[in-house]
């Protein structure tokens, strides 16, 4: 419950809309039930005060006012609600970029979507479904019973015993039958939604391996198990709003019944009790929608507990409370760093020192495995080491903020990550305020003019997906010239030139030559022809700094800088 | 959905007997009669089967709408395998997925909600109504009167939901697609400090899909409130006309009391056909998707299947005049190359990036359409798709499925040995990196790749290909983001992989193109130097 306490108070900031909801709501069951009680008379009664004329008026000024009644209610309660939603969905996007990418390591994109997305919405029910109609409930209760007291107490009491039933029991019956199946159907659904993500990202691997009939009978196991859960939960809703419709009708009879007997011994009349009656039938009618709203309640903790499972999680690492400024200038400097990732059962890195100083530029080489990209995140302080201390100009990057941190390194990663978009798009997180020529000039450094030129739209032509309407080669230089154009004074290099025929390779390496001019660069690569971009390689050995020497001299008969 | 109708109606059969009987109780109440405990009991047992019967429908309905659902997700799935990889890649597969999951879900509501309701609601007021018109023909005459404004008022709110319902589920599309993206490049986004544009960016896209779905549900709710108030307009009118008639005494007291009774009753499918006009409205906003993959898939021909090559020996492999222009751009990416390769062969594919290797290898692997030439296995012509059985391939980018590390290994061969799978990561030199693994063969592994390194997730693709034990291989830059100590050990796997198979690479490696028995240089999309006789160069 404390789950979804946090999610009312995020509502806060709707306060206008969410009260607006409860008050059109409570208002228009209000006029229901003053509705019905005046039918109830007249039908029982035969005339009201006034005559049948003025009655059929007023009767039918009501029924219009409940009309337009629950139109706008329906209206505000739906506007908190998709207002409400769509904040959650900021605000869980805002908690998620924090834990990238240390913390997110085990969640599958395709999960995170479905937390972003249909758990998110199956938080609709949580203001619409149940605060709004159990507040209405709890103050039209009073009212109801001075009305139904006007016949007897003991029909009040007895009328509303069974309204308390069937808002409080049987919602409460259903909220605890179907919280198991609710559960079981979010879980299924965010099964299905990674399935299919596999299905529809990896559908090359499938055909070519033959095994896409399989993948899409697996698809329809976990929608069998779905569609299970779901009729779990539609049997319990439908029950549990069965139990509560033939209450509402039994008790009617009742209150007819008691009703008769009380006028027998003379204790009220028969327009009260036609009143009554038709009280109580309104009432029921307002209580109806909460057993199936609470009968949704256990789908709705379960989604509440799967988005704070990621909103709540603990970043890797935090801004520190006290920033200090950025130092002036960027030496680099690792020392005594050791590293275990969370569960590994040995260290990744172990003792490492390595001082890159101001306009330095170093090779990193070693073995896959050997700890290479693990010392880069470590730079880029996704984590921070277990032991040891990275420093930027002298000072601790744990006591410098995060984002003024980024903002220092142009990081050109082992994967080359296009987003779905055009290239414009895709130059333009680098910055926002780039002109045309400006990328144009970046693209053309880093090897892009005939790509460019034969692009059917320029700048703005659509890349796809992950790059997938370019090749890997093109997809790498369009992530170098994305680190360029952000222009940062520090590099990191990750195997730059993967990838890439030999040809392109050594026309990439004499385009960066002038780009890494001047600035703080570490190159991880193996290939000799990369690594002549640095004065100096270290080499690195299952975790361990092995030797440090000048770069082997270039297969492509560039000399190296000298150390 | 007969089963739900059925029990509905039978549902709305009982309210009639319902009513009779509480009528019949408050007629004898207002006559001063007294009670009639039979009357009393009967009233209370129909309470109870009109409840159950109106639940039986229900789930009955759900049922019904989940096998629909599921059922059309299956053919969207279908579809899209027939559409292949080159479709997709034209699509944000956020978009794709939404179509798949929430937009097929759609279905389900209409099938178990609207479409029955939709039925019950001329059905059980027709015979309502009907009982009416034999008790009291003028208060049936006045239901007529409302009766008749029902279509018309749903036809003049309903004119315009298709369109705004359409422009929801674009919406709800667009967003699931924009989310995944960015979800799986928070890291990206984080780096070049784009998060706060990146955050107005959602905020106006969960906004603009909030606006849409306001605009569809405005409608639905004017459809819903405009039947409640002729419900509640045509009971109240009813009850005047008739307590103004009952002076004159022309119906029974209990008569009287029954037909009041009855409209609301009349009404109730109406109403619920209007709470549940906006799983109508979803539903046409869905079909859209849904119907342009399966429309799609309708012009894909499906390959014949049937007998093709021996699996078992080595083919010989032609392609004639292959020619592919990239969708739109009018960029030819392969044009007219035509070369063979000998049983047993391997063929390195060299060229720089862009040059039209992957395309040929994507060609030959089945997933682009819209080429044309022609591709002969043993002197036959065949669709690639065709050639599927016989065939291996590791592409650049492998897909890191969620499941264990064996199942992914598994994927060509379901019933390869753990000994295989062994002999496979021996072969790319990841045997030790799987031993090391908490739970080894069975250890989770996946979506895209998450948990696996880019050379490592390179590596399992390329052992996939060495379980599949097929005789055709095609491999994608093998070697690519490998470092060199890695990279010594795929040769080696491509060594063992040899013997026996024909083998087409494409690659920028020198040590792979030595490996090879000859190469073909592609330029701009053609063969620079055809038929280049030495592997050395």
């Amino acid at each position: 419950m404390r789950d979804l306490w946090r999610f009312l108070t995020l509502m806060r900031p709707r306060i206008g809309w969410v009260l607006t909801g409860i008050l059109t709501s409570l208002l228009t069951t209000a006029t229901g039930i003053v509705l019905l009680g005046m039918v109830g008379g007249l039908v029982v009664g035969g005339t009201l005060v006034g005559g049948a004329a003025i009655a059929g008026l007023v009767l039918r000024g009501l029924a219009v006012l409940r009309g337009g009644g629950r139109y706008a209610e329906k209206l505000s309660t739906h506007q908190a609600t998709f207002r409400v939603i769509a904040d959650l969905r900021v605000w869980f996007f805002d908690r998620a970029i924090p834990l990238a990418p240390a913390k997110l390591g085990g969640v599958r994109a395709g999960d995170l979507l479905s937390r972003m997305v249909s758990d998110i919405d199956a938080l609709d029910g949580l203001y619409q479904q149940i605060l709004v109609p159990t507040t209405v409930a709890l103050v039209l209760a009073i009212p109801v019973g001075l009305i139904l007291a006007d016949v007897a107490p003991y029909v009040a009491w007895l009328a509303l015993g069974a309204l308390v039933i069937a808002a409080i029991v049987i919602p409460a019956i259903a909220e605890a039958c179907g919280r198991s199946a609710g559960r079981e159907q979010l879980g299924r659904t965010a099964e299905l939604r990674t399935a299919t993500v596999d299905q529809i990202q990896g559908l090359a691997d499938l055909l070519a391996n033959q095994a896409e009939d399989r993948h899409r009978a697996k698809i329809g196991t976990i929608e069998r198990a779905r569609e299970m859960a779901g009729l779990r939960a539609a049997v319990v809703a439908a029950v549990s709003a069965a139990g509560s419709q033939a209450l509402g009708q039994g008790t009617v009879v009742l209150v007819v019944v008691l009703g008769a007997l009380a006028i027998q011994a003379g204790q009220t009349d028969l327009q009260s009790v036609g009143i009554a009656a038709f009280v109580v039938l309104a009432a029921f009618e307002a209580v109806a929608p909460l057993p199936f709203a609470y009968q949704m309640l256990g789908r709705t903790r379960a989604a509440a507990r799967r988005i704070l499972q990621i909103a709540d999680a603990d970043p890797a690492v935090v801004d520190p409370a006290n920033k200090q400024p950025m130092p002036s200038t960027t030496t680099l400097e690792l020392s005594g760093i050791g590293f275990r990732y969370p569960g590994a059962d040995r260290p990744v890195l172990d003792r490492i020192d390595l001082t890159i100083k101001s306009g330095e530029r170093v090779a990193l080489v070693g073995p896959s495995g050997s700890g290479k990209s693990t010392l880069l995140s470590l730079i880029l302080r996704f984590h921070d080491p277990d032991s040891g201390t990275v420093t930027l100009g002298g000072v601790d990057l744990r006591a410098l903020s995060l984002a003024d941190l980024h903002g220092r390194i142009g990081m050109l990663a082992q994967t080359s990550p296009i987003l779905a978009g055009t290239l414009r798009a895709n130059l333009a997180i680098a910055d926002p305020e780039a002109s045309d020529a400006r990328m144009r000039e970046v693209l053309i450094a880093c090897g892009l003019k005939r790509f460019l030129d034969g692009l059917p739209s320029g700048l703005d032509t659509w890349l796809g997906e992950t790059g997938a309407r370019v090749s890997g080669g093109q997809a790498r230089r369009i992530a170098l010239a994305r680190v360029m154009l952000k222009d940062a004074p520090i590099l990191l290099l990750d195997e730059p030139t993967e990838g890439l025929d030999a040809d392109t390779e050594r026309a990439l390496i004499e385009t960066l030559r002038p780009l890494v001019e001047g600035r703080t660069v570490l190159i991880i690569s193996h290939r000799p022809a990369a690594a002549t971009l640095a004065q100096r390689v270290v080499r690195m050995e299952a975790g361990r700094l092995a030797a440090s020497s000048a770069p082997d001299s270039d297969p492509a008969g560039t000399p190296g800088s000298p150390a | 959905m007969a089963l739900t109708l059925g029990l509905g109606y039978a549902s709305g059969l009982v309210a009639v007997a319902q009513a009779w009987m509480i009528a019949g109780l408050i007629a004898a109440l207002i006559a001063g009669d007294g009670l009639d405990a039979a009357l009393i009991w009967m009233a209370a047992i129909a309470v109870l089967v009109r409840v159950a019967l109106g639940a039986a429908s229900d789930v009955a309905g759900v049922r019904t709408g989940q096998k629909v659902t599921a059922a059309v997700r299956a053919d969207v799935l279908a579809a899209l395998s027939a559409l292949g990889p080159s479709w997709l890649t034209e699509r944000r597969s956020g978009e794709v997925v939404s179509t798949v999951i929430e937009q097929t879900d759609a279905v389900e509501g209409f099938v178990s909600r609207y479409l029955p309701a939709q039925k019950l609601s001329s059905a059980i007021p027709l015979t309502l109504l009907a009982v009416v018109l034999l008790l009291d023909w003028r208060t049936g005459l006045i239901l007529v009167g409302f009766g008749i404004a029902v279509p018309v008022a749903m036809g003049v709110v309903g004119w315009r939901t298709a369109a705004r319902a359409r422009g929801q589920m674009t919406a709800m599309r667009r967003m699931s697609g924009y989310f995944l993206d960015r979800l799986q490049n928070l890291t990206t986004l984080k780096l070049f400090g784009a998060e706060g544009r990146e955050r107005a960016e959602m905020r106006q896209v969960s906004d603009d899909f909030r606006e849409r779905t306001m605009s569809v549900l405005r409608l639905a709710f004017l459809s819903s409130t405009t039947l409640e108030l002729l419900a509640g307009l045509a009971i109240a009118t009813v009850a005047v006309t008739l307590i103004a008639g009952s002076t004159t005494g022309d119906t029974g007291e209990r008569g009287l009391i029954f037909v009041i009774l009855l409209v609301p009753e009349l009404f109730l499918p109406l109403r619920r056909l209007g709470q549940f006009y906006h799983d109508k409205a979803a539903a046409v906003g869905a079909a859209e998707a849904i119907l342009e993959i399966l429309d799609a898939a309708e012009s894909v021909v499906p390959p014949e299947s049937g007998p093709i090559v021996a699996a078992d020996e080595a083919p010989a492999l032609s392609v004639e005049d292959l020619f592919l222009a990239y969708e739109g751009g009018g960029r030819v990416a392969v044009d007219t190359v035509s070369f063979s390769v000998a049983p047993g062969e391997m063929v390195a594919l060299v060229g720089e990036s862009g040059s039209g290797k992957s395309s040929i290898l994507d060609i030959l692997a089945g997933f682009r359409v819209g080429w044309s030439g022609q591709v002969r296995i043993e002197g036959r012509a065949f669709d690639p798709a065709q050639v599927r059985p016989i065939s291996a391939r590791a592409g650049q980018a492998p897909r890191i499925l969620a499941g264990t590390l064996a199942e992914n290994l598994r994927l060509g061969r379901p019933e390869a040995t753990e000994a295989d799978l062994w002999h496979a990561l021996e072969a790319v030199r990841l045997a030790e990196f799987a031993r090391g693994l908490p739970e080894q063969l069975d250890t989770q592994v996946g979506d895209g790749g998450r948990g696996l390194s880019g050379g490592e997730a390179r590596r399992v693709g390329l052992a996939r290909a060495i379980v599949r034990d097929a005789k055709l291989v095609l491999l994608d830059e093998p070697t690519s983001n490998l470092d060199s100590r890695s990279e010594a050990g795929v040769l080696a796997g491509i060594d063992a992989l040899r013997p026996g198979r024909t083998v087409i690479i494409a690659t920028h490696s020198r040590a792979v193109m030595d490996r090879a028995d000859r190469i073909i240089t592609l330029h701009q999309g053609r063969i620079a130097a055809p038929d280049t006789g030495a592997a050395d160069a």
